[in-house]
């Protein structure tokens, strides 16, 4: 499985960091170009009856994530819907560490996106095989 | 010369040889004729014409056509497919960064 990761500490402990991470989504997530599926309707994001959820100014909404572990104070992980064809996951983890909460987040599963979606990525491969292989290639 | 780098199948496949894979280290150096690469991996030409094409098809290696004689073909290491896949990695990875960047910034406004 093909995943990038990403991570920060905060200065709380790991049940406030879940909770704020959850319930104040909408407060932090940044509203890129890229950030939503209707750009032009979409007024906010947040975690509602099993998934995550992009509100629109119409009442409508969009389901962007099925949550399939939600643990508080330790993990937290949603399947992906926006790419309905690919199997991806994004997992985050809570741990306490000295001075707050180590928050990382693993996105997964990027080898299983349709080749529209990623160029070069196509279902039912690891890409990690030809990524591993690669990057010893070019390794001085 | 096939040109569909996009074709994961042939990438793999084209990766999956260890004849392949010490022609591809062996063009890491530099460019080489057709006929240097057969002798270096001591294979006959017309043996190791099979696997460039399977280089080729890959979308791994270009050739250079090197007028009648095949032998003097000259073979060069492409990147693309190996780049297009980090830099498309690369993105997704500044998104969650970006992300997780604003949501740290927010916790500590609310402190």
């Amino acid at each position: 499985m093909t995943s990038v990761r990403a991570g920060v500490t905060v200065p709380v402990d790991p049940a406030a960091a879940f909770r704020i991470f959850t319930d104040e989504i909408d407060r932090w997530y940044v509203r890129g170009r890229h950030s939503w599926v209707d750009p032009a309707r979409a007024t906010g994001i947040r975690f509602q009856d099993g998934y995550l959820r992009e509100l629109w100014s119409d009442g409508g909404h969009v389901d962007t994530g099925r949550i399939i572990a939600w643990e508080p104070p330790h993990r937290l992980v949603w399947a992906d819907l926006i790419n309905p064809t690919g199997r991806m996951e994004i997992e985050v983890t809570f741990r306490p560490v000295e001075g707050g909460t180590e928050v990382l987040l693993e996105h997964r599963g990027l080898d299983t996106l349709p080749p529209d979606v990623a160029g070069r990525i196509r279902r039912g491969y690891s890409w990690n095989i030809v990524l591993r292989w690669f990057a010893d290639q070019w390794k001085d | 010369m096939n040109t569909n780098v996009n074709d994961l199948d042939a990438t793999l496949a084209a990766l999956a040889d260890p004849t392949r894979r010490k022609v591809i280290d062996l063009l890491r150096d530099g460019p080489r004729p057709a006929g240097e690469l057969a002798q270096a991996v001591r294979m006959s030409a017309p043996a190791l014409s099979r696997h460039l094409r399977v280089l080729r098809a890959g979308g791994l290696v270009r050739a250079e056509a090197g007028g009648a004689d095949a032998r003097l073909r000259l073979y060069t290491l492409r990147q693309e497919p190996f780049t297009a896949l980090q830099a498309w990695l690369d993105q997704v990875q500044a998104f969650w960064a970006e992300q997780l960047g604003s949501f740290k910034d927010h916790v500590e406004r609310g402190r």
